[in-house]
């Protein structure tokens, strides 16, 4: 049933995801000087794209009647939207990663950064905070009061993805003191890695219960 | 036998309108046309079995079970059909089937493919580009093809021409066939449910006004024509909906036999259709002697 609703999100937009596909091929060339952020930006702005256009189809057609008066449970319809942003992310991912390497190949005469590590980390981020933070306002409110917090959310963290950049390699290198600080800092990558994770998840869960409790109360 | 949808008390406010504590049972193999005027809240009543709203009290009950506490069991053995579309107009008709199957564990592919051969869809086509007629199939085809036992149908002929109005009636009819089944159908173009209805309720303003088998009613029922020199003190017990002009009074009676016994000669009677009782139980306080 998730699967056949995430699917439902690519299927009710096909032109937007062929469109939103260019727009990443469009950054690479527009973002010359932006080095390792180019994912992480050109990532999030395809994400924004897909998640605002199927919220806006599900408002136009008025589908919740309709989804809600399946045997399906709220909060399965809240849980496939935020597993179809990071369905978007990863079509967002593949689709660089292809077009970055195809523009390698030809020798074309334009800087093509890679994606990396870091990059995939902070473009994951970004997703998530702008998905986290948009979505209940969603589920709450319904897509035109959510759009105007999804496009500060957009704008915010499209622009502000070199400082996301800047502000996890400084937490890195400065470790302040107090003992777990000085802990966590002693760890290995893997252990950091794996302690942001769950940073990360703790707060796509909250925002997911917020938006369960929210949609639950929804009258259609 | 439990019946197939049972509301005890069911209240809900909101704004200005309310839902007064309504109460109908609706019996396997039967149809119960559910009539009332715009407004009157038949849509409110059926959003609130789909727990689309939420009540503010009273008992919903569907299969004999909670419609919220068993909403996935419940909805998975019912057919829904609605005023509007409420598919995504993006997607053709195939890709919209595609999308709802897998939610029903008794998704019926066969029936699917009748439904979709007898009302002619084009499963290739969008479903912004079908009429809404053809949306109307759509909807029903979807309903009628995970062998549900109960239909819920919010004004499913409003706005339809006569032709797939009466595809619709017919195809209901044949449904019912199966004992096991039943349809609840709201609308405010009673004539449809002359055809089909094996029961008729009448909501206004929020409160049941009756709830009983059309026969009783086309049989019980009666209009009344007479001289005002007998609206005395019974009138209001005797009769709905008085209207007066210069030559007397008309009104509809909800027991012709005992009317006639007492008024004798004095009154004439005429066979209502449920367009004029729903008409004559409206009008009730604006014309009320």
């Amino acid at each position: 049933m998730l699967y056949s609703l995430i699917v439902k999100d690519l299927l009710i937009q096909k032109r937007y995801v062929a469109f939103s596909l260019l727009y990443l091929l469009a950054l690479i060339f527009a973002f010359q000087n932006m080095e390792s952020v180019v994912f992480s930006a050109a990532a999030t702005g395809v994400v924004y794209i897909l998640l605002t256009t199927s919220c806006a189809y599900d408002e136009k057609n008025k589908t919740d009647i309709m989804i809600n008066s399946l045997p399906i449970k709220r909060s399965q319809v809240v849980a496939a939207k935020y597993l179809a942003v990071y369905v978007f992310f990863l079509m967002a991912t593949v689709g660089y990663i292809i077009f970055s390497n195809l523009l390698l190949l030809s020798g074309a005469p334009i800087k093509v950064y890679p994606m990396t590590l870091d990059s995939f980390m902070v473009g994951m981020v970004a997703v998530s905070i702008m998905t986290g933070l948009n979505l209940p306002v969603f589920f709450k409110f319904g897509f035109a009061k959510s759009r105007i917090v999804g496009f500060l959310l957009f704008f915010c963290l499209f622009f502000g993805v070199s400082y996301i950049m800047k502000v996890f390699q400084e937490w890195e290198r400065v470790a302040l003191d107090g003992a777990i600080t000085k802990f966590i800092w002693s760890q290995g990558d893997v252990v950091i890695l794996l302690l942001k994770a769950v940073a990360l998840l703790a707060f796509i869960a909250l925002s997911y219960g917020l938006s369960v409790k929210f949609y639950k109360n929804r009258e259609f | 036998m439990e019946p197939i949808l049972e509301i005890k008390g069911l209240r809900k406010s909101y704004g200005d309108f309310s839902i007064k504590g309504i109460d109908l049972v609706l019996e396997k193999g039967y149809i119960m046309g559910f009539i009332g005027p715009n407004g009157a809240g038949k849509s409110t009543t059926i959003k609130l079995i789909m727990n689309l709203l939420k009540k503010d009290g009273g008992e919903i009950k569907v299969f004999g079970k909670d419609n919220v506490k068993f909403e996935h069991e419940i909805k998975n053995r019912i057919g829904f059909v609605y005023d509007e579309n409420y598919f995504y107009e993006e997607l053709t008709i195939s890709e919209m089937k595609w999308i709802i199957e897998p939610f029903y564990k008794t998704w019926d592919e066969k029936a699917y493919k009748k439904y979709i051969k007898k009302f002619e869809l084009p499963e290739k086509k969008k479903i912004k580009e079908l009429s809404k007629g053809m949306k109307m199939k759509l909807s029903l085809t979807i309903a009628l093809s995970h062998n549900a036992d109960l239909l819920i149908m919010d004004e499913p002929t409003s706005g339809l021409d006569p032709l797939v109005r009466s595809e619709l009636l017919e195809t209901l009819s044949e449904v019912i066939q199966d004992e096991n089944k039943a349809v609840f159908f709201s609308t405010h173009i009673t004539s449809d449910l002359d055809k089909i209805a094996d029961y008729v309720t009448l909501i206004h303003n929020g409160e049941i006004l009756f709830s009983e088998s059309k026969d009783d009613i086309l049989s019980n029922y009666g209009i009344v024509k007479g001289g005002k020199e007998i609206l005395g003190k019974d009138a209001s017990r005797d009769f709905v909906g008085v209207r007066q002009n210069r030559f007397g009074f008309e009104a509809l009676t909800k027991d012709k036999n005992q009317i006639k016994r007492k008024y004798g000669d004095k009154i004439l009677i005429e066979k209502p259709t449920l367009e004029e009782i729903m008409l004559y139980h409206t009008r009730r306080e604006q014309n009320a002697v």
